[in-house]
């Protein structure tokens, strides 16, 4: 689902930020007051703003200390929050692509501005500057006769070595293109990596699909979606400008439905013969139909082929009516279903639109298909089952299988879904419908709603299936927040503790929360649910134990579960003392030294807590207060000790009972001792007495 | 019919025991004769002599009888020189009216019941302080334990296992 993994990185195989890359020689580089150090080899001036290069979400500024013979850099600061492209970076870094800007360093830096540390991206600084600003204006048209030398080789040659990395551009828009060198020659594909793929792309570059998502969850889709891009970019240069600039994204959407691409954009506007056989091909709204990058190459080498152009979907010779408007396409009228589901429900279950399907569309199959969700919907829990929404949302996939997931006005791609989920989350702090999505496991249905099966459909189901068990258990670990992190690798940790360090990687999470450890407020506890999430998704060993116990709502507990999760951790990333993060825990574990009752044994461990916390090792720190023998033996003796209370309790109320009646028994008692004393002086005296007289 | 016989069987037994009981207390009364007729000056000396322990038999109500066995035992070791002179000298009549008669034998007899009563009177307060004072003991034995559980364990150990969190 999400763009296959490119080719290892350099550090440590793994598509991680560069975090700890090796220092230059002679130890920490010194680092400018006020100024950014990547790597410890670039420094960023936040105090020279590069304008001219900036990417919708990434400000550009200037890279320090180049030499006039050495290659001109800018750096890319990316926004805090926003989901960028790791495995892109890792794959680009220090590549010269012909065609694409070359990237040349990536990594998080301290960036002063912020108080924070961001994802900074160097590229070389493309010396012929910009191509078109952001209007696609402002620019001299190209003819057909340059463009295939100007655009099409060198952007092609870099589609297609992107290709071989299995990496899709998703920002090919003359906004976007450079020329890499001062006579303007060498025409280059600019920043790709610090949104999304395809979050900054205006729709009209988009193809239909991808258009109906919302930015975020485009995904990276397939070389045709470059290439569409391409020619969408090609009908611009070609004409000198937008030639649908001013229509609506909702009507630019609606038109290329009804018309398709080629027509819309080009339609009786005068593009050069030589140019409509590949724009006609590019941007055929059946992707299946739609040229590759081989084809495109073919084209160039002098071979011909023979577009094929088709619209999206049948068209009817009479339209349905809903919502006040007519249409006469299955994909408009999903569109227009999605926008009104109270309506959609009721003209499904009038069967209104199976009717018009059958006879009008003429599509029996996917009349069928409406009539027997219908069917469910007519059911007396039919309403209970799914909810409007639900029920919408599944008819808008047997209508138009190919389009976005469209739930409660949220529209995405299931290989977009992990980047639209970090932007609704942490832009937009909107949780609710994507849990909901997750939770209904909408993208099982849409693929099995599919008809062109492919093998990316079960990985997308079976991610699907295991976030819907996460989303479903509310303990740390889980939730949301765990599905965040599963479906973005590459997100830092957005635990208010960590957020400002960029944490990307498991290795450096302990190491930063012991940094930062001093700086933050110590009686919190030193995990919350992003951390908990970020851990369960990137630990790599089960967790459930721990995670469990450290959301119990008892404190003892919970700190006990914490303690045991971060020894875990530090055992096995074999990190060195963790004074600050031990030191910390340590301050909490108060109400776990309650748990054991006997108080010689808490003063014990009391004692010991300030020497392990000072050695920093938390594997020891959890041994003193969850050793089980000394827990089993403290059980045993407060057992025992009960018992004894127990029974000095019985002892004393038989006391108080006895009390009452003591006098009389001690009386008694008296009497009895009295007449036994005087029977015996008796006996005593008759002896003594017989005795005395036989002597 | 059965039931009858029965009947008559079960009857044949009680009659028994009464015939013993009526028989054993015509044995008793010869048996008083006989020692009465034999032994009178003992028997005087007995009845006027053990006089204080008669009364006590009479006043203590209790089932356990312990004044007249107080008061009885001391005044028996009193009367028992009197009744050892009679038998070591002439047991008669005049003998034991001589001994009756001898005002420091009666001092000897009424002092030793005497002695017997004080002894039921002043021995079962001091057995009454005795045992509050070892009740007291053990009762600051128990406090000093509980102080020690509760010191060590808390106020947990004094709700239990069940209250344990």
């Amino acid at each position: 689902m999400a763009e296959a993994a490119p080719e290892k990185p350099e550090e440590g195989g793994r598509a991680g930020p560069p975090a700890n890359e090796a220092k230059p020689a002679g130890g920490e580089a010194k680092v400018p007051v006020g100024k950014a150090l990547l790597n410890g080899r670039h420094v960023v001036d936040p105090g020279s703003p590069l304008a001219e290069f900036d990417s919708p979400h990434a400000k550009a500024y200037a890279v320090l200390g180049q030499q006039p013979g050495q290659e001109q850099m800018f750096a890319l600061v990316c926004q805090p929050g926003m989901p960028v492209r790791a495995e892109v970076m890792a794959a680009l870094k220090g590549k010269q692509i012909e065609g694409v800007l070359k990237l040349v360093d990536w990594g998080p830096a301290d960036w002063p501005p912020l108080g924070q540390k961001c994802m900074l991206v160097i590229y070389e600084k493309p010396l012929g500057g910009r191509l078109a600003d952001a209007n696609n204006a402002g620019f001299e048209r190209i003819n057909e006769y340059d463009m295939a030398r100007v655009v099409i080789e060198p952007l092609l040659s870099g589609l297609l070595e992107l290709d071989t990395l299995n990496i899709r551009h998703r920002s090919i828009r003359p906004h976007n293109m450079f020329f890499r060198d001062a006579e303007k020659q060498q025409l280059v594909l600019g920043d790709c990596v610090t949104a999304p793929p395809g979050y900054d792309q205006p729709i009209i570059f988009e193809r239909i699909h991808q258009a109906m998502a919302v930015p975020a969850s485009r995904g990276a889709g397939s070389s045709a979606n470059d290439l569409y891009a391409l020619g969408v970019s090609m009908v611009i240069l070609l004409l000198g400008g937008n030639p649908v600039a001013g229509i609506s994204d909702d009507e630019m959407l609606y038109s290329k439905i009804e018309s398709g691409s080629y027509a819309f954009l080009c339609g009786d506007r005068r593009i050069a013969v030589s140019m409509v056989e590949p724009l006609r091909a590019i941007l055929n709204d059946d992707s299946m139909a739609a040229w590759d990058l081989e084809d495109m190459l073919y084209w160039l080498e002098g071979r011909k082929l023979t577009p094929q152009q088709r619209r999206t979907g049948n068209r009817a010779e009479i339209g349905f009516d809903f919502s006040g408007q007519t249409y006469f396409n299955a994909v408009t009228l999903a569109r227009a279903l999605a926008a009104a589901p109270a309506e959609a429900v009721s003209v499904a279950k009038d069967g209104k639109i199976e009717n018009w399907l059958r006879r009008n569309l003429k599509d029996i199959p996917l009349a069928e298909a409406v009539a027997s969700l219908a069917e469910t919907v007519r059911a007396p829990d039919g309403e209970k089952t799914g909810g409007t929404d639900l029920l919408v949302c599944r008819l808008c996939m047997i209508l138009d299988p190919g389009a976005p997931i469209r739930y409660r006005g949220f529209a995405f791609m299931p290989e977009g879904f992990g980047p639209a989920l970090a932007v609704e989350m942490l832009h937009r702090g909107d949780n609710q419908v994507v849990a909901k999505i997750i939770a209904e496991n909408l993208p099982a249905i849409w693929c099995a709603a599919q008809t062109e099966h492919s093998p990316d459909l079960s990985t997308v189901e079976k991610t699907f299936e295991k976030l819907k068990g996460y989303i479903q258990i509310n303990d740390m670990g889980y939730g949301i927040e765990r599905c965040l992190y599963e479906l973005n690798p590459y997100l830092p940790c957005q635990s208010p503790l960590v957020v400002k360090e960029y944490v990307t990687e498991i290795q450096s999470l302990l190491p930063t929360l012991d940094e930062v450890s001093e700086t933050l407020d110590q009686s919190r506890k030193p995990i919350d649910r992003h951390l908990a999430a970020f851990i369960a998704a990137r630990f790599g060993h089960d967790l459930g134990p721990h995670l469990s116990a450290a959301s119990d709502p008892d404190e003892a507990t919970s700190i006990v579960g914490v303690l045991s999760m971060l020894a875990i951790m530090h055992w096995r990333l074999r990190h060195g003392p963790l004074k600050g993060l031990a030191g910390w825990v340590a301050s909490l574990l108060g109400p776990a030294v309650a748990t054991y009752q006997s108080r010689t044994t808490r003063r014990e461990i009391e004692k010991e807590i300030p020497k392990l916390a000072r050695q920093g090792n938390l594997e020891d720190l959890f041994v003193l207060i969850d050793n089980q023998k000394r827990r089993k033996s403290d059980k045993t003796n407060f057992n025992r000790a009960v018992a004894e209370y127990a029974a000095t309790e019985e002892e004393f109320r038989l006391l108080e009972a006895s009390d009452a009646g003591q006098s009389e028994s001690a009386v008694r008692l008296g009497q009895q001792v009295a007449s036994m004393s005087s029977v015996v002086v008796s006996l005593l005296v008759i002896t003594i007495l017989v005795i005395m007289d036989i002597w | 019919m059965a039931k009858k016989a029965t009947a008559k069987m079960k009857a044949v037994p009680s009659d028994g025991k009464a015939g013993g009981r009526s028989s054993r207390s015509l044995w008793l009364i010869v048996l008083g004769v006989l020692i009465i007729s034999i032994g009178l000056p003992t028997v005087m000396i007995l009845v006027v002599g053990m006089l204080p322990t008669i009364v006590a038999l009479i006043v203590d109500r209790t089932p356990q009888k312990y004044a007249p066995f107080c008061v009885g035992g001391m005044n028996f070791s009193g009367v028992f020189p009197s009744l050892l002179t009679l038998w070591t000298t002439t047991h008669s009549f005049s003998r034991s009216l001589d001994i009756l008669a001898d005002p420091y034998a009666l001092l000897v007899m009424y002092g030793a019941a005497g002695f017997g009563w004080m002894l039921y009177m002043a021995i079962p307060p001091v057995i009454s302080t005795f045992v509050t004072v070892i009740a007291q003991r053990r009762s600051a034995q128990l406090r000093a334990i509980q102080k020690r559980l509760l010191d060590e364990w808390g106020d947990a150990v004094a709700k239990g296992p069940a209250q344990r969190r």
